[in-house]
């Protein structure tokens, strides 16, 4: 399903240490459509970091071997999405938020509010134009 | 995405009826007040087993003080159990001896709920209800919370004796699928685990006995595989700890734990969740993996809205009028098999146990579970690291598969009284241990058995006694197979057992699931009929062809819904729609 991004922020939960080999890990990537689909997070990933994912669900991704890599990887999925930007929420203030929040619409609002934002400069520039000017 | 709920655009408001009777057969009696009650029961019919988890925090809030029927009358399990009684229904008492997801703090008293659940993942464990409300779940660990359900279980348990109540009760164990089967909520991460793991280790350390064991095999370090093996350990003694405090507390009523898989409740759904997007065909999985499992499924967290379609109906079908009742009232229908639909099984699946370290060769990676899954969808009964134990009585003639690296005496002693009682065995003879490769060979020499040995991608024995089989084959060797061999590999020797059934390669996303029954006086020419019943809870239109066997015969044709059905001598063809569903009786005969 397609979906415009172009008013969504990409919120991503991410934690250090709790893969295999320590590194950094994506526990939630997700707009308000919902968690972003595994075909997207895989092709940006590869084209990203030049390899496979380790693991890699719907809305899960791992792994990074440090903040930057996170960080560079999120930045090109707004881009690819041409989403508004996207938000780095470290998972010890995404339980901070969770134990505050009552419900759902609570929780995904707040979320959306929080973290490190970085915006995308393409935002809401479309596929279409894309093909046009490119 | 496949199979997606409709999206609610408005708050959606949920019926009284609903949020007291949350889906098959469970009855919140706390939701309601209790003089409506009888009312609301006798609301309630065609339905003989009534399903009420009792809610500890209701009855305490601080875990110290108890109110049964004194202060709240909804309190009041007696006069529950009486209106139940009196509307024909048969209550079954579920206590819950984990967190329970559809309790705010998982139902621990609020004064209790101080030490919040981590996953492995670093996050605080919820889960969201079907109002979308989160409920934060809360250490087991925490040494406040197991005390006060001792006294919990002391209270309730004096509360039963002393009004005479005789109604069973059961402890439940909530939980959710996963890819490692059954994973109750009771697994958690956070300090409170962490503080009683270190201080087990430290005990284990301090013990005499232990001490040299410790220092022998661990010195300063542990292995991963020892470090694995004590955390199991500790959750099993803390978890041993509410399993006897349910046992001692309420024994005269104590009919022993039952899992029960909440749809909707692991963690992979609850980011979709929070968004509204509830996954029918990820569920409708859930469901089929819950029942293989043995557990019993409870779509409590899943809103009514989704359950409206395909899933409700699954959930009425395969649960609420087949498994519950033969689950709860087994006893009651043992006399005329042919009253009751019960789930079809031809395999029963006993895998390794938590304690083996979690790189130890499982069925999953021997392709057993692909090829069940593909030919004989959800026919078997996945018994995990359960105990095995052969009852002539219960013997269902399934075909049982066992690991050798699990063996230990009972295991061998009951595997091969099955096999000397006409049942059939398949055994992974890797990992098995010298003293039971011995055992086994001096038990071939002993009974005169022929061995046949077979080569097919490894070394196959065979024996036979009377009606009975023996397959030992060494898994091993199938680790580095490709797919298509493993998958060919089974095919060919589970095709060798002869066993009489409709394989139907349902297109992906389709789900389907069989039941059977013992056949009536109007049925005598036929051993059994079996029930096929096909879901398709994808979005997407699904048609396919099946081929029926000479010893099936197509007796009826029901529930039809969003699909075309056609089918002449030898074959069916179904088209569904999305949401779509069918039920096919087929008389079968040898």
């Amino acid at each position: 399903m397609s979906h415009n991004y172009s008013d969504e922020t990409i919120s991503v939960i991410y934690s250090q240490g709790t893969t295999a080999k320590g590194r950094y890990q994506a526990h939630s990537l997700f707009t308000s459509y919902g968690p972003i689909d595994e075909t997207s997070l895989e092709e940006v990933y590869e084209s990203s970091m030049g390899k496979k994912p380790e693991f890699c669900q719907d809305g899960v991704i791992s792994d990074f071997e440090d903040l930057e890599a996170l960080q560079k990887f999120s930045f090109e999925l707004s881009q690819k999405l041409y989403s508004k930007g996207v938000s780095l929420i470290s998972i010890d203030q995404y339980n901070e938020i969770l134990l505050e929040s009552y419900n759902s619409e609570e929780l995904v609002h707040k979320l959306q509010e929080s973290g490190n934002f970085l915006a995308n400069p393409d935002a809401g520039k479309s596929n279409f134009f894309n093909k046009i000017f490119n | 995405m496949l199979g997606e709920a409709p999206l609610s655009l408005t708050t959606p408001v949920i019926r009284d009826e609903d949020a007291v009777f949350p889906g098959e057969n469970w009855f919140f009696y706390w939701k309601t007040s209790a003089s409506l009650w009888q009312a609301k029961l006798e609301s309630l019919s065609g339905i003989n087993t009534l399903l009420v988890p009792i809610n500890w925090a209701f009855h305490s809030e601080t875990g110290d003080k108890y109110d049964f029927a004194e202060d709240k009358p909804e309190t009041d399990l007696l006069k529950l159990a009486k209106v139940a009684q009196g509307c024909g229904k048969d209550i079954k008492f579920l206590v819950p001896m984990s967190p329970c997801p559809f309790l705010p703090n998982g139902g621990i008293p609020s004064l209790l709920a101080r030490t919040p659940m981590i996953d492995s993942t670093g996050r605080v464990q919820t889960v969201v209800d079907s109002t979308g409300t989160l409920n934060k779940l809360f250490s087991f660990f925490d040494p406040r919370v197991y005390k006060a359900y001792g006294k919990f279980t002391r209270e309730l348990g004096h509360y039963f004796s002393r009004n005479g109540m005789s109604q069973d009760v059961f402890g439940m164990d909530c939980g959710r699928v996963s890819i490692e089967g059954f994973r109750s909520y009771v697994e958690d991460c956070s300090i409170a685990y962490e503080q009683g793991f270190s201080r087990f280790l430290k005990t284990k350390q301090d013990d005499s006995v232990e001490k040299t064991k410790w220092q022998d095999e661990v010195g300063q370090i542990m292995t991963p595989d020892q470090e694995h093996s004590y955390n199991i350990e500790f959750s099993s003694m803390i978890r041993e700890i509410y399993a006897h405090s349910c046992e001692e507390g309420l024994s005269g009523n104590w009919e022993g734990t039952l899992q029960v898989g909440f749809l909707g409740g692991a963690e992979e759904d609850f980011f979709h969740r929070i968004h509204q997007k509830d996954s029918v065909s990820k569920y409708a999985q859930d469901l089929l993996e819950t029942l293989s499992l043995e557990a019993l499924p409870c779509s409590a967290l899943v809103p009514t809205r989704v359950k409206r379609g395909v899933l409700g109906k699954m959930l009425n079908q395969l649960v609420t009028t087949s498994f519950i009742e033969s689950k709860f009232n087994a006893h009651s229908f043992q006399a005329d098999t042919s009253a009751i639909f019960m789930p079809k099984r031809f395999f029963e699946v006993f895998d390794l146990a938590p304690e083996f370290p979690p790189d130890t060769i499982g069925w999953a990676d021997l392709g057993l579970w692909d090829y069940l899954q593909k030919y004989y969808s959800w026919c078997y009964s996945d018994q995990g690291s359960h105990t095995y134990s052969f009852d002539e009585e219960t013997n269902s003639g399934n075909l049982h598969f066992f690991h050798g690296v699990a063996m230990n005496k009972g295991l061998f002693h009951n595997m091969l009284k099955n096999f000397m009682s006409g049942g059939n065995v398949i055994l992974n003879r890797s990992g098995l241990e010298r003293e039971f490769q011995q055992k086994l060979e001096a038990f071939f020499l002993e009974n005169n058995l022929e061995l046949e040995k077979v080569k097919l991608h490894t070394s196959i024995v065979n024996t036979t006694l009377g009606d009975g089989r023996l397959v030992v084959f060494d898994g091993d060797d199938l680790i580095d197979l490709e797919e298509k061999k493993v998958l060919d590999f089974w095919h060919r020797l589970i095709s060798t057992f002869h066993i009489n059934h409709l394989m139907v390669v349902a297109p992906e996303g389709v789900q389907v699931a069989w039941k059977v029954r013992g056949s009536n006086t109007q049925e005598l020419g036929y051993e059994e009929v079996r029930r096929m019943s096909i879901y398709n809870p994808s979005s997407y239109k699904k048609k396919f062809k099946f081929r029926i066997p000479s010893t099936f015969r197509l007796v009826k044709v029901l529930d039809e819904d969003k699909v075309k059905f056609d089918h002449g001598q030898k074959d069916i063809e179904v088209e569904l729609m999305p949401d779509g569903s069918l039920s096919l009786d087929f008389g079968v005969f040898s």
